[in-house]
């Protein structure tokens, strides 16, 4: 008997996480959202959820970073998956960063949107879930 | 050593990779003044600051830390507490990297001390370049510039932080940014002498401090030590708030009913009227003036005695907490003054 | 899945200073209402073994549930496997160790400080000058310097105590009287008994009984602050030199290896360049007597 997975999305992007919402619930998971850092980590502590979703520039350039590293001093929240999805991975700028090199505590990296058709396998990678076959 | 140099608007994102390498503290603001604290947002840092209330020692030897737990039958062991916590100081002044360096030396010796050692090794130091106010006086002491015990230092040149690497952590926090690095051309170097310079010549207060020693044996009856003991509250802020000050006291607290217990130390200060009293009621400084002059006659002379150099970094926190204003550099001066008046 | 812990991997067991070695009490012994002896022996065997002190040296004596203090080690290397302790109940800590028993378990961590310079004062005469419970830190010496009699040229005891009932180890100084390789000089201020066939009067009066040669003697002191006035009086009088002059000094001590700061006298620490100073280092070190 499965139980229905939470997904939490933490993003300031109003029009990327309607339209992330909707695709994520139509494939069975239940989707928390909020819009900040701070109101991401009251949500997690809150509702312990079974999977991340995290954007990185919020209202601050970095937000998402430090919202990682607090999420993952709670003893709940330690082992839970954290998918980073922001722009700073996607293609172009002058800036990018190696997930080799071993960033903080998160398990994937995508751009921003992402493909969507790898974002489920991932998540049913990690969660155990077989989304993707549907 | 190796130097390179990262863009200003590339920090926060330093910042915040080098979190895998530790929990991030740096100073913040709280009620007007600054503290080495945690971080949990980048823009909560304050890197311009002038000086913390206490410094980066209460890292390294807690104002109040457990050391042994005692339980009969198994004697007494180290507990598990918190000395592998992996940390990093984000911003902090060459004064107080060079004051750590100088509790390095106490704290090593013939019986190292295995609790600020480990800490010493978990805690990562970046070091960040500053303007110095009208209470700094670190060149004088010689504390304004650091060769070691940092693992990166930043140093201002405009656009970027010239970036010292001080240690293979710092290495290793390079290589784990690297893409936010700049390798450094001469133009750089030439700026960063020029704001040296500049900087050499921003200094309000000028100290000379190579004949202390011989000013404190001479001035060691003065007549100055009896009205700093009126003056002085004997409160030990200047103690705690002073990146060098070590002293500390040991006490046992048993659980009651038993004979199991925690022996911890916590700060303490020469200051306190307790400190050099024995069993049997003997004090050895009983009197305020006595004490103070101690204080002083074991930062800026004693200390020289046994390790070379005086404990004093020109750091300024001791100027800014005493509440009756008693103020190191005057006191310097006064004794300075008094010998020359005797010689004439 | 975390890359990086915040915590690093627990580091190999280092030598810990501050972590005391255990012992139990074999023996207490009453010298008066006030003073006793205890003599411990480590639990652990390879310790029993290996723990060699210097005379004048001190170990950090931990009373479970109360805390630690320093106590000057009263026996001599010489006779190891054990350590005596002769202590005064002064305050908190000596109150504790006197409520314990025989087979009770103490911490001890030590040996610590400079201890006497028997490599200066071998050859030489050596002058032993001790006041009330000024025995406990000399008696290490004197029977480091009877047990090793020929490293030493003459070797003189002056003992004095306030009356025959306060002479610590009395029997043992009594025993000395009949040998022939140590001079000693016991006396009393007083004796309200009138059972002491020995000297009545004050420790330094015994310097009128005796010819020093100060050039080849050192002299090691240790009492109350009268006894030290007057001794170091007759000393000088005799023309010693001021570093042939050894003196063991107490101060307040929580760490007893030089950290804690307490102990600091001038430039020194008490637990690391003393408690053994000369006369000299005392006099130039501010605030030492």
């Amino acid at each position: 008997m499965n139980k229905t997975k939470t997904i939490l999305i933490v993003d300031d992007d109003g029009d990327f996480v309607e339209s992330l919402s909707v695709y994520l619930e139509s494939h069975g998971f239940r989707v928390l959202v909020a819009d900040d850092g701070d109101e991401g980590l009251k949500l997690a502590r809150m509702e312990d959820p079974d999977l991340v979703i995290m954007d990185i520039v919020m209202n601050e350039r970095t937000e998402g970073f430090f919202t990682i590293r607090e999420m993952r001093r709670d003893s709940r929240l330690r082992d839970v998956p954290i998918f980073v999805l922001s722009s700073l991975y996607s293609d172009g700028g002058s800036f990018r960063i190696q997930p080799e090199a071993g960033w903080l505590a998160h398990d994937e990296f995508m751009p921003k949107p992402p493909d969507v058709a790898e974002l489920i396998r991932k998540i049913d990678e990690h969660l155990g879930t077989r989304e993707a076959s549907k | 050593m190796k130097i390179l140099k990262l863009p200003k608007d590339k920090l926060d994102y330093f910042a915040s990779v080098v979190q895998q390498f530790g929990e991030v503290h740096a100073p913040v603001e709280q009620d007007g003044k600054y503290v080495f604290k945690r971080l949990t947002r980048w823009s909560e840092a304050r890197l311009a600051y002038d000086r913390t209330i206490l410094p980066p020692k209460k890292y390294f030897l807690p104002p109040k830390e457990p050391l042994l737990v005692y339980r009969p039958g198994e004697g007494y062991v180290a507990p598990a507490g918190d000395v592998q916590h992996r940390l990093v100081l984000f911003g902090v002044h060459a004064c107080d990297v060079y004051a750590l360096n100088i509790l390095d030396l106490v704290f090593a010796g013939k019986y190292p001390d295995p609790y600020y050692q480990a800490r010493r090794k978990n805690i990562a130091i970046i070091g960040i370049d500053c303007v110095p106010d009208g209470k700094c006086f670190c060149r004088s002491m010689r504390a304004d510039f650091v060769d070691h015990g940092f693992d990166l230092f930043f140093c201002d040149i405009g656009g970027h932080y010239l970036t010292f690497v001080g240690s293979a952590l710092g290495d290793d926090m390079v290589l784990a940014t690297e893409t936010l690095f700049e390798t450094v051309s001469p133009a750089d170097i030439d700026e960063y002498k020029r704001r040296s310079g500049a900087k050499h010549e921003a200094f309000q207060l000028d100290v000379e401090i190579r004949d202390l020693p011989e000013i404190f044996e001479m001035e060691y009856g003065s007549a100055i030590w009896d009205d700093l003991g009126a003056q002085c509250l004997s409160c030990g802020s200047c103690s705690a708030v002073c990146p060098t000050c070590y002293c500390f006291d040991m006490n046992d607290e048993a659980v009651l009913g038993s004979r199991a217990g925690t022996r911890s130390r916590n700060w303490d200060s020469c200051l306190f009227s307790t400190h050099a009293l024995v069993a049997g009621g003997e004090n050895f400084r009983e009197s305020r003036s006595s004490r103070i002059k101690f204080r002083f006659y074991h930062k800026q002379r004693g200390f020289v005695a046994e390790y070379g150099r005086p404990s004093c970094v020109g750091c300024g926190r001791c100027i800014t907490a005493c509440p009756v204003d008693i103020d190191i550099v005057e006191v310097l001066a006064a004794l300075r003054e008094t010998r020359h008046a005797a010689t004439h | 899945m975390l890359l990086h812990t915040d915590t690093a991997p627990p580091l190999q067991p280092a030598a810990n200073p501050y972590q005391p070695y255990m012992a139990r009490i074999v023996r207490i012994q009453k010298m008066l209402d006030d003073t006793r002896v205890f003599t411990l022996r480590f639990l652990d065997e390879s310790m029993v073994r290996s723990f060699r002190h210097r005379p004048g040296q001190f170990v950090m004596l931990s009373i479970p549930g109360t805390g630690e203090a320093p106590i000057s080690i009263s026996s001599s290397p010489t006779r190891p496997e054990i350590l005596e302790l002769c202590v005064r109940r002064a305050g908190r800590m000596t109150s504790s160790l006197f409520r314990l028993s025989t087979n009770d378990v103490v911490g001890v961590r030590g040996p610590y400080g400079n201890g006497f310079p028997v490599d200066d004062i071998r050859g030489n005469h050596l002058l032993l000058a001790a006041g009330g419970l000024g025995m406990a830190p000399l008696r290490s010496l004197l029977w480091y310097a009877l047990d090793n009699r020929h490293l030493f040229d003459g070797v003189i005891l002056m003992y004095g105590s306030r009356s025959p009932a306060d002479m610590l180890f009395r029997d043992e100084m009594l025993s000395l009287a009949g040998r022939d390789d140590v001079n000693c000089m016991l006396t009393v201020d007083a004796d309200p008994s009138g059972a002491w066939t020995g000297r009545i009067g004050h420790l330094p009066s015994l310097f009128d009984h005796v010819t020093l040669e100060p050039a080849r003697t050192y002299a090691a002191v240790c009492g109350p602050p009268v006894v030290y006035r007057y001794v170091l009086e007759r000393l000088l009088a005799a023309g010693f030199s001021k570093d042939r002059i050894l003196m063991s000094l107490e101060r307040r001590m929580k760490c007893g290896i030089g950290k804690c700061g307490h102990c600091s006298v001038g430039y020194k620490y008490t637990c690391l360049q003393g408690p053994i100073f000369t006369y000299w280092d005392a006099i130039n070190l501010p605030e030492m007597i």
